[in-house]
């Protein structure tokens, strides 16, 4: 007995010995990849690439915040709801540590580094059926797409855009250890506008005429940069930029009694490009519009001052601000599963941009009344007739309100006309939002605040 | 028991070696009243296999042979007695309550005799912990141990409690001891995937207190250095009871409790309500015919007095039962013992809604295969049921809808269904508790079988193979008619968490004497395996509110599950040493290898080394009557903190980031092949004093444990794509003192009177951090040189009388900043508003005017605990307390935030006005928006969160024994008591013991819409045969 046990003990125990020091404290993740084997196959690579259109779903960025918060900010949309955070940009009061100013700062961010692998790691791989140009193409759009939205919150000045104002850290190869994660200061303006230009050319030039729905391509990135250049007030390039759009017939607006199915359906043929959401891969969009009563949280409502901006008879305003149920909403987010998509590029901007373009240029203005009447009649209203050029680009920037209603243009406008001032703001300082605190913090200081925050 | 337990091992182990000449005698052990003493160990003077123990009269009959001459007689909690053999035949023998030193203290793979510790140990034994009405263990300790700090983080039925040994010794990391029953280390915390707002489950609530025989709290290295790099939040050893050689004793224990919330919170009524609302409007606009419609708010223009009230607290609190019946049968013979339990508990939450019920099963067997091999495992089985609700930092919570909604909403509309206030994202609270179904179901088995093989004198060996497993499931349907469910046309998950852990423990240890000097040697090693799965799929869109199964849902997602693993492997070697029990020497060493560390670091050492020295045990003071026990003691050593996740090292590059319905892939996480387990290096100092025959002892301990290498995120630059990296960097400091004192005031055969106080104090310092300080939950900070559970925010000075006032702040923040639009606060503060300090001087109130404001943590904890008997009658109430800390009342930021919508207190009639021009800071001017922050982190809403709860009174009568006799019964005992009775306290939220943040090691004491604890009155009976 004595024997038995014990020669079953030392058994157990050396064959539990010998299991445990082999594998027991040797073990690999289960559910994800170990970030030491990088992005190494075709099949990884192209992973990264969906990945990083997906940075661009975040509730952060294109999922809401970035735009709602701006429509928040121009005052096109009440803030109703609790959060404090939004409340900051409804009053007009951002601090420098806004949750919201922050998440949307590390968003975009953790969103360039993703196009960062793919564009460091998309020359090494040889598999011949890798797009290798294109994929590199679609990371540097998205890369450059990124920091433009970085430079037109946080950077510029409060006066606009392109004209010597501050910038914001460029980090243009992947974050792969605590090394290369050390803090760089905010690059000029200047700078951030290079590479951002550098991106899209490159897109432009490399990037295939399709990459299907959702995907980016030629003409998403030509009509993007026409949008670059409008910021910039480079009045020509814009105007010929948009014109390629249009020209290329690609799209077609869909027609005013319609105007709401753009957003009911998705992907009418306007749409240039269109952030695709599923049941699967949801957005919180309706939901923080919706009443309670309809599954919402009632945050954010239609402004009374949008919706009184459309003029009689203007075929957008039951798709802009509704009156059925739930009120003052809008048709452009209804479904509270989640699954709206998001438009970020509609051929009626290009429209527009041109009509603007050629009236601050003061050239065409006869092309630059039919731009801005394309747009206008399809809402059935009359033709804007005067021709000042001043009026027209006023009538633009009105019609721009309108028809981007809950697209986050408006901030935009304001900020590159210069106008924040005569928007309520009685510290133009405010047009810039502040480099979240943490940010400046862990810095030490080295990314420089704000003026003012 | 314990000791019982061992002695009847060693009994039995030696039974057969022993003499045969024949001498039978006789006996019954009592205490000072007379009571039987039932299990008490009678053993030979000369020979310890020689002994037995008393049956459930207090008898015993024990053969003695021709050698021995006298009797040693022990009882656990009484002085063990010497009784010296005549020629009678039968002996009565009468125990004193008191001595403790000879009592057995469960160690780390061991037991040593109290006298020869030389660590810091707290025990808390059955009896401390029958009277309570607590579900779990862990709340079992509260008030019970000095240097124990425990909190239940809310009322929540079945809801986490903290425990924190010594101060918290890690930020990041796990702060809660280790716990070990019978020997194995289980799994603690939270298996939920769904997320109800703040409070979470707590696996300990699976294990039935009534099963536990002793809990021992290993406080300092010296004592719990040898669990390694588990071990530096202290370890729990908790034993449980086990059989006795015995007629078999049945035992039933049952109790039926009340409960109900002891204070509420007044509301404003709904006429107030709406008067405050068209006020805040008036306000924001400046125009006195403003009405709540032109601001987008709906239903709030016509006369205030016209509202009905809801008083939604009355809506939702309840008074609510509590109970649990116990059945145990503990008996056996000389060879074979066992120790069978049965437990259901049940207890509704005096919120509406919540519950939780368990239902435990507890089998302990012992067998002795021969006179060397003693085998045996320990089972227990249980399963618990949590009805779970909202809570807390949640719109749809419960109690906070409760407060967030506003009184002139009545509960139902005409129609029947729910009134919802449009204005509001919040739900109806009652909706919150009617209409969801959230149901937790948490099975657990906890066994282990093992063999102890006595090798030679002295020498024995075991091996033992346990199993600790957690299966919870969870369910949560909200139909339509709640606003989470109405959107998506009901909404269901069901998710699973399975946890397995393995585990082999292999020790040996030998213990010999030559002369004076006696030593113990430890050696063994232990391998633990850890697998972990999880499941959770979501549906949406189902045929109605009836059937709620995810087979009914017509939209599936959400689909997921998850597997993690960490394995442990570990050697340790202890060597306890004393000459002539005056001089003790104790070292311990533990290898641990983690798999949860960098490949660089898997491997780590911790020693620890105690010396201690019995002064009472020298002539000078042997046999002193004054002074019957001195001692003290010294120790050092290091201890580890493994509680982070189980690849925190790892970089990953994370699946799930799709798009158009296709795979993507990111990079989500940074590496690091360094990362090793947290050191906390500790020094113990203590004194064990005890006075006339120990009726008096003391028990002070000075401690200082420095944790270095503490595991934090190091917050990365959010422009690098991560906004933070694991790292060993931080260094935190916890310096205090702990003391306990024990009185026999009176102690004779018809009276007694014991009282035990402990009251604990420490300091905590973060002496190093990573970098800039972070703040925590709402108002909590982390930041070198302060405390760990500062607070931070901005102060408020004073409440703005005149516009002239602001006006002249104005002035001044354009001449300090020479900028022309600087303000001193906004463009929209107006009196009324409240004036925040300029702490830096610079003009204007920026993110910089915040200091820190005072901390979380109290300058004294403790307990004291008053026992008396009389005759039958037993008699005990226990006061716990804690004085000194603050509490951030997150609460009161929106029930007095007088900003918008929410539902308000009824103290905002104390609001500024121009009529009301109060300098009280806690009640500026009501304004929709609060575009002056009035609402933003500051000391408004910090409190003082002392409090002393009379947190059990019990009283019991034991109908004496000859009635009990007649009736069948060996004992009958009824009782009644109360949990929480009274509670003292300033802190004008529900409850100031609570922590919204459950288990944080950074934010802890804020109250946020938490459920309170409740007041229990109970009643019982224990009947045993």
């Amino acid at each position: 007995m004595k024997n038995k046990f014990l020669s079953f003990m030392i058994l157990g125990m050396a064959s539990l010995f010998l299991h445990s020091c082999t594998s027991n404290i040797e073990l690999e993740p289960f559910t994800a990849l170990d970030a030491s084997t990088g992005f190494k196959t075709r099949q990884d690579v192209e992973a990264a690439i969906l990945g990083s259109y997906n940075s661009l779903q975040n509730a952060n960025y294109y999922g809401l915040r970035i735009w709602a918060l701006d429509e928040i900010y121009s005052g096109t949309l009440t803030h109703t709801g609790t959060f404090p955070s939004f409340a900051q940009f409804a009053t007009k009061a951002l601090l420098a540590n806004n949750t919201e100013t922050t998440n949307v700062w590390n968003t975009i961010y953790a969103g360039i580094n993703r196009t960062n692998n793919v564009i460091a790691s998309a020359p090494s791989i040889n598999d011949p059926a890798f797009l290798k140009e294109n994929a590199i193409a679609e990371a540097r759009f998205l890369r450059g797409f990124h920091y433009f939205n970085l430079l037109t919150h946080y950077g510029g000045k409060p006066e606009g855009f392109n004209k010597g104002g501050v910038g914001v850290p460029i980090f243009l190869t992947p974050t792969l250890t605590s090394e290369d994660a050390a803090p760089k200061a905010r690059a000029t303006e200047a700078d951030v506008w290079k590479v951002i230009l550098e991106d899209v050319d490159y897109a432009i030039t490399n990037l295939r005429d399709n990459n299907g729905i959702g995907r980016v391509n030629k003409m998403v990135a030509t009509a993007m940069k026409a949008r670059m250049h409008l910021m910039r007030e480079e009045w020509q390039a814009a105007s010929d930029l948009a014109l390629t759009v249009i020209n290329s017939k690609r799209y077609t607006l869909l027609p005013g009694a319609s105007y709401e199915n753009i957003y009911l359906n998705k992907n009418s043929t306007e749409a240039i490009w269109e952030l695709q959401y599923d049941i699967n891969n949801v957005n919180a969009i309706a939901f923080h519009y919706y009443p309670t009563a309809n599954g919402g949280r009632n945050e954010v409502t239609s402004a009374t001052a949008l919706r009184n901006l459309h003029e009689a008879n203007d075929l957008r305003l039951k798709t802009n601000v509704t009156t059925g149920v739930p009120a003052n909403k809008t048709l452009k987010f209804t479904r509270v599963a989640g699954d709206d998509n998001v438009q970020i590029l509609r051929l009626s901007e290009m429209h527009l941009i041109r009509a603007e373009a050629l009236a601050r240029l003061n050239k065409d203005i006869d092309v630059s009344l039919v731009e801005l009447n394309t747009v206008r009649k399809r809402a059935g209203l009359a033709d804007f007739t005067d021709k000042t050029p001043a009026k027209i680009v006023e009538a633009v920037l009105k019609e721009r309100i309108i028809e981007f209603a809950h697209e986050g243009h408006r901030w935009m406008d304001i900020r590159r006309t210069n106008a924040v001032a005569a928007n309520g703001f009685t510290q133009v300082f405010r047009a810039l939002w502040p480099i979240p605190e943490r940010e400046v913090d862990t810095s030490g200081k080295l990314i420089a605040q704000n003026d003012q925050y | 028991m314990m000791k019982k337990f061992l002695t009847m091992m060693l009994l039995v182990t030696f039974s057969c070696v022993t003499s045969y000449a024949q001498r039978m005698i006789t006996g019954k052990v009592t205490d000072a009243s007379g009571e039987p003493l039932i299990g008490a160990n009678v053993v030979a003077k000369e020979d310890a296999n020689i002994g037995t123990i008393t049956d459930v009269d207090g008898n015993f009959t024990l053969n003695v042979g021709s050698i021995v001459t006298a009797l040693v007689v022990s009882y656990t909690g009484y002085n063990t007695t010497d009784v010296k053999l005549t020629t009678e035949a039968n002996y009565e023998v009468k125990l004193q309550v008191g001595q403790l030193l000879d009592e057995l203290v469960v160690v780390g793979y061991g037991s040593q005799k109290r006298s020869d510790i030389t660590g810091s140990v707290s025990q808390i034994n059955s009896g401390n912990i029958e009277k309570l009405v607590v579900t779990s263990i862990d709340q079992a300790m509260q008030g019970q141990a000095a240097g124990v700090q425990v909190t239940s983080a809310s009322g929540t039925p079945g809801g986490s409690v903290n425990v924190k040994v010594r101060g918290n010794s890690s930020i990041s990391s796990g702060s809660q001891p280790l716990y070990v029953i019978d020997g194995v280390p289980i799994a603690e915390g939270n298996f939920s995937q769904i997320g109800f707002g703040n409070q979470i489950t707590n696996a300990l609530a699976n294990l039935n207190p009534s099963e536990i025989e002793s809990m021992e709290i290993l406080k300092d290295a010296a004592a719990s250095a040898i669990y390694g790099s588990r071990a530096a939040n202290g370890v729990v050893l908790i034993t449980t009871k086990r059989g006795a050689s015995q007629k078999t004793k049945i035992e039933i224990n049952s109790y039926y409790g009340s409960q109900n919330v002891w204070k509420t919170i007044e509301p404003a009524t709904g006429p107030e309500y709406v008067a405050l609302i068209q006020e805040m409007v008036r306000n924001r606009t400046g125009n006195p015919a403003s009405l709540p419609s032109s601001q987008g708010l709906r239903n709030l223009d016509a006369d205030p007095a016209t509202y009905p009230n809801t008083n939604w607290q009355d809506e939702i609190l309840q008074t609510a039962p509590i109970s649990q019946t116990d059945l145990s049968f503990q008996g056996g013979n000389e060879s074979t013992k066992f120790y069978l339990s049965g437990s259901f508990f049940t207890q509704d939450g005096i919120i509406k809604g919540s519950g939780f019920d368990r239902y435990s099963f507890r089998a302990n067997l012992d067998n002795n295969v021969n006179k060397r091999l003693k085998i045996g495992n320990s089972t227990s089985i249980s399963r618990t049921k949590s009805l779970r609700i909202n809570n807390d930092n949640n719109i749809n919570g419960v109690l906070s809808a409760a407060f967030l909604t506003a009184s002139h909403i009545p509960v139902y509309n005409p129609d029947g269904t729910y009134a919802k206030d449009v204005n509001a994202s919040v739900e109806n609270p009652v909706a919150a508790y009617k209409e969801p179904t959230n149901d937790a179901f948490n099975n657990r088995i906890l066994s282990s079988i093992f063999g102890e093989y006595n090798i030679a004198k002295g020498w024995n060996f075991t091996t033992r193979f346990s199993l600790d497993y957690i299966g919870f499931e969870e369910f949560r349907f909200s139909p339509t008619t709640l606003n989470s469910g109405a959107g998506v046309n009901g909404l269901a998950v069901e998710a699973g968490a399975t946890d397995l852990n393995l585990i082999n423990e292999n020790f040996t240890n030998y213990t010999n004497s030559f002369g004076k000097l006696n030593f113990d040697i430890l050696l063994g090693t232990s391998f633990q395996s850890n697998e972990s799965r999880t499941f959770f799929g979501q549906g949406e869109n189902f045929p109605g509110n009836t059937i709620k199964t995810l087979n009914a849902a017509s939209v599936k997602k959400d689909l997921s599950s998850g597997r993690s693993a960490y394995g442990l492997n570990s050697y340790f070697s202890r060597l306890n040493m004393n000459f002539d029990e005056k001089y003790y020497i104790t070292a311990s060493l533990r290898a641990d290898g983690s798999s949860r560390f960098g490949a660089n670091q898997r491997w780590g050492v911790f020693p620890a080394f105690a010396v201690s020295y019995r002064v009472s045990e020298e002539s000078f003071l042997k046999g002193n009557n004054t002074i019957s026990d001195l001692k003290i003691r010294a120790s050092w050593g290091i201890r580890g903190n493994q509680d982070i996740a189980n690849f925190a090292s790892r970089g990953f590059i994370s699946p799930n980031n799709n798009y158009l319905m296709r795979a993507g892939l990111a990079p989500t996480s940074l590496g690091n092949p360094n990362l090793t387990w947290e050191e906390r290096t500790d020094i113990d100092l203590g004194l064990i004093l005890g006075l006339f025959k120990n009726r008096l002892s003391f028990e002070i301990d000075l401690y200082e444990g420095v944790t270095n290498q503490l595991l934090l995120n190091r917050p990365l630059v959010g422009s690098s794509g991560f906004t933070g990296i694991n790292e060993n960097i931080g260094s935190l400091k916890n310096r205090g003192i702990d003391g306990s004192m024990k009185i026999f005031i009176v102690d004779n055969s018809k009276f007694t009177w014991k009282t035990t106080i402990n009251a604990s104090a420490f300091e905590s310092e973060i002496t190093k951090l990573a970098g800039t300080p972070f703040a925590a939950g709402f108002a909590s900070w982390v930041q070198e040189g302060e405390a760990l559970g500062a607070f931070r925010g901005f102060r408020a000075e004073r409440i703005f009388q005149t516009q002239a006032e602001i006006d002249a702040l104005n002035t001044t923040a354009r001449e300090k900043t020479g900028r022309a639009t600087a303000l001193y606060q906004t463009s929209l503060t107006r009196p009324g508003d409240i004036q925040f300090k300029d702490l830096d001087k610079d003009g204007v109130i920026t993110t910089s005017d915040q200091e820190i404001l005072g901390n979380a943590n109290p300058k004294v904890f403790g307990g004291i605990t008053n026992e008396f008997s009389f005759g039958g009658i037993d008699f005990s109430f226990f006061f716990q307390g804690s004085y000194g800390n603050l509490l951030f009342n997150n609460t009161r930021a929106f029930a007095e935030g007088m900003n918008g919508v929410f539902g308000q207190a009824g103290s905002v009639k104390n609001r500024w006005t121009p009529t009301n021009p109060t300098t009280d800071i806690k009640y500026p001017r009501a304004v929709l928006g609060d575009p002056n922050n009035n609402r933003r982190t500051s000391d408004r809403f910090l409190e003082d969160g002392s409090y002393l709860r009379l947190k059990n009174v019990n009283i019991g009568y034991k109908i004496p024994s000859d009635v009990t006799k007649r009736l069948g019964l060996s004992s009958l005992r009824i009782f009644a008591g109360g949990q929480n009775l009274l509670t003292f306290t300033k802190y004008t939220g529900f409850d100031p013991e609570v922590s919204t943040f459950a288990n944080s090691n950074t934010a802890p004491g804020t109250d946020f819409l938490t459920f309170p604890q409740a007041r229990v009155v109970t009643g019982g009976i224990n009947i045993q045969f």
